[in-house]
């Protein structure tokens, strides 16, 4: 894990010596765009509200919808930072339970994501020309973020500076860390496809406005996404799930047929095409051409779990992806002809290319009722939030 | 009353870079000729909130010009600049090579005649287009187009120069700024800071720097003192300590605690100004400006902002510019102060 230490500025210092020592996260991001991008998959609502958390291993979004039955999480690990540096002992006061030393959690804070969104477009455009630097909390418990833009004659450059500041909000749901997730556990099926093929399946059943099943069955094998509505009648998508064939991974444990609510996968679904990578293999083999893949799973009660692995490219792009291989995409490892990596083998010998954050989302699955109550349940819940 | 000119080689390219600003701004535009000078101009009202003109030279625009009017020659008239753009490109776009434009009466039904800015253009196809027009103005119009142009570049004690790739960047940021408040804070200090800061409700904050901006007139600039540390005209008197001396250390510190310095040594020049209007001033720059000057007129009373054009116009640095002049908002003032103190 990359960690270097750099002192502070001896004005904070001498502010908060008493209060904080130190920043407890201090990042910097390379591919501000595709930061970006990523955190507006995971906002569910208008007004998102994520819990962030802080720990050594990296930074983590969870979102949860105002039904409390989608979850939706991207995960940071520390080496897509170019810098991350975590101090938990700057905490203080706001250490969660069982942060002590044992786990590497540092701390956590809460965020309204659109207000963060709005501030990280006003950087996005210094993508490639500026790091972003993150910090949390300065004195007021505010996330700090900062992007730097030097350039003109050394005598007097003409230095930019884009900075912002996001309040961290109250915490809703009063758990430490990973309290009032939704818990995923138990999994008996999955299947791995690429995330523009599961869009497009999941686009293409909008239509009927009815709740989305997914069925699954082994010898052989079956996936079949349909949706049922009054109107329209049955819109089905069989996927090819024989051995070898579309599929990189199936997996049925058990047989059956999952019903979710169309909102949830379209959201769970949602990438932009920035992060969706090529819709096809160009069959380079180095795995940074390979598209973004999706895992989906299903466990314990019918839960869905939608698993994106997103690639976050440098921004400026690199010579010598031949080391991206290394990170997600065993699939890919296969080595095209005419690769056309191998002159700039030695070019990079410090970090893959590319990173892989997952974004991951887990959603309940709809009981089955007939279209009347379902209905009547949907307005339910509505109200309730 | 006559009017009749002929493009100089750059005329119909200066005009087309600046319509669709007006375009954008607007659908009216009033156009004033003056013996010496041709003025694009939007008010208040027809800009939405901003006082714009662009100025240019009539010997920059026009090779030969005929203008006679009872109004010691000068002729005013309103159009929409949107008519105007599209004759504008067409020119371009069919290469002519030798424009003219005259002020016309055309009879459109029998018995009523309206009056028409005519351009006739001779090169690969030959055109000749109509621009409607309102008009032309009276004496108490033209008067007032008058005012606006030559409000302009008074009472601003220093200017911040802004070259062209800066200026975009403001651009692109305020664009952004949109989403987070209505009010942009606009600061200029004399060591060639920048500051845009605005805010939502105290939970988000979200501002850019710009340093080491040219300051004019030279006279004005205390970059390198600043810099220095200490040994600044403004900093001398204060007797501050040693610890807390703006210059090198001063780097440490965020750009929030420079501006707060700034405004403590009252180097700053403050302004509040509606995002949604320096947004609108700022759009200038799709004229390809070689760069910008802003200014906070004395006391705070209104934001100007130069586009120049420099080496671009073949009459001189001065043949051409765009002029803005963007109100402050004055009521919010006292409530944002009461919110930054607390």
């Amino acid at each position: 894990m990359a960690k270097r230490g750099r002192s502070r500025s001896p004005r904070a210092r001498a502010v908060h010596a008493a209060v904080m020592d130190d920043f407890v996260l201090d990042a910097r991001v390379e591919h501000i765009r595709n930061f970006l991008n990523v955190l507006s998959v995971v906002k569910l609502s208008k007004k998102q509200h994520v819990n962030v958390s802080v720990s050594e291993r990296g930074v983590t979004f969870v979102a949860v919808d105002d039904s409390k039955s989608l979850q939706a999480q991207a995960n940071f690990r520390a080496e897509v930072f170019s810098r991350f540096r975590v101090n938990a002992s700057a905490a203080g006061g706001t250490q969660g339970p069982g942060g002590t030393g044992a786990t590497s959690f540092a701390g956590s804070f809460g965020i309204a994501l659109g207000s963060l969104i709005d501030v990280l477009s006003v950087f996005a455009p210094m993508d490639g020309e500026a790091e972003l630097s993150l910090r949390w909390p300065d004195r007021d418990g505010r996330l700090v973020l900062a992007a730097h833009v030097e350039r003109g004659n050394p005598e007097r450059p003409l230095q930019s500076c884009t900075h912002a500041a996001v309040a961290a909000t109250e915490r809703d749901d009063g758990g430490g860390p990973g309290g009032g997730d939704i818990v995923f556990r138990g999994e008996t099926n999955a299947f791995t496809l690429p995330a523009h093929g599961l869009k497009e399946i999941v686009d293409d059943l909008e239509w009927p406005n009815a709740p989305m099943a997914i069925e699954m069955s082994s010898d052989p094998n079956v996936l079949t996404f349909s949706a049922a509505g009054q109107e329209i009648g049955e819109l089905r998508v069989d996927v090819d799930a024989r051995d070898g064939r579309g599929l990189t991974e199936f997996a049925c444990g058990v047989n059956g047929r999952w019903l979710y609510r169309h909102a949830f996968a379209k959201a769970a679904t949602a990438l932009p095409g920035a992060l969706l990578g090529p819709t096809h293999d160009r069959g380079g083999g180095d795995g940074v051409d390979a598209p973004t893949m999706t895992r989906v799973a299903i466990g314990e009660g019918g839960m869905l779990k939608v698993v994106h692995l997103v690639r976050l490219s440098r921004a400026i792009p690199h010579f010598g992806g031949g080391g991206g291989g290394g990170g997600f995409g065993g699939t890919a490892t296969g080595g095209g002809p005419g690769s056309r990596g191998t002159p700039t083998q030695s070019a990079t010998p410090r970090a893959p290319a590319s990173y892989v954050v997952p974004v991951t989302f887990v959603a309940y699955p709809e009981v089955e009722m007939s279209d009347g109550e379902y209905d009547d349940f949907g307005d339910e819940v509505d109200s309730e939030s | 009353m006559k009017f009749k000119a002929t493009f100089s080689s750059v005329g119909v390219q200066w005009l087309e870079r600046f319509a669709p600003i007006f375009d954008k701004l607007g659908k009216e535009l009033s156009v004033l000729f003056t013996p010496n000078s041709i003025h694009l101009v939007q008010n208040h009202a027809e800009s939405g909130g901003i006082e714009i003109h662009a100025d240019l030279l009539k010997d920059e625009v026009f090779d030969a010009c005929l203008l006679q009017s009872a109004n010691d020659n000068k002729i005013g008239v309103r159009l929409e600049p949107a008519s105007l753009c599209r004759v504008l490109r067409g020119l371009v776009g069919s290469e002519a090579t030798h424009v003219e434009v005259k002020l016309i009466k055309r009879e459109v039904a029998p018995g009523t005649s309206l009056p028409f800015l005519c351009f006739d253009s001779k090169g690969v196809v030959d055109v000749v287009q109509d621009v409607p027009l309102a008009g032309p103005l009276n004496r108490r119009e033209v008067e007032d187009l008058e005012t606006i142009v030559q409000a302009n570049v008074v009472d601003v004690p220093y200017w911040l120069c802004l070259d062209r790739a800066a200026t975009e960047a403001a651009h692109a940021a305020v664009e952004r700024f949109r989403a987070v408040g209505d009010v942009v804070e606009l600061a200029t200090t004399k060591a060639g800071s920048l500051h845009l800061t605005t805010n939502k409700g105290g939970h988000v904050a979200l501002g850019a720097e710009l340093r080491g901006a040219g300051v004019l007139p030279a006279s004005e600039d205390r970059y390198e003192s600043s810099r220095a540390g200490g040994g600044g005209a403004w900093d001398g008197g204060t007797g501050r300590g040693t610890g807390t001396q703006p210059g090198l250390e001063d780097e440490s510190a965020g750009p929030c605690e420079r501006l707060a310095e700034s405004k403590a040594c009252g180097e700053a020049s403050v302004a509040n100004v509606g995002t949604r209007t320096l947004r609108r001033s700022l759009s200038g720059v799709a004229s390809n400006p070689s760069r910008a000057l802003v200014g906070v007129a004395g006391h705070g009373r209104h934001v100007e902002l130069v586009f120049r054009y420099d080496r671009q116009a073949v009459r001189g640095p001065d043949a051409v510019g765009l002029m803005v002049r963007m109100p402050v908002e004055e009521d919010d003032e006292l409530e944002r102060w009461e919110e930054d103190s607390d």
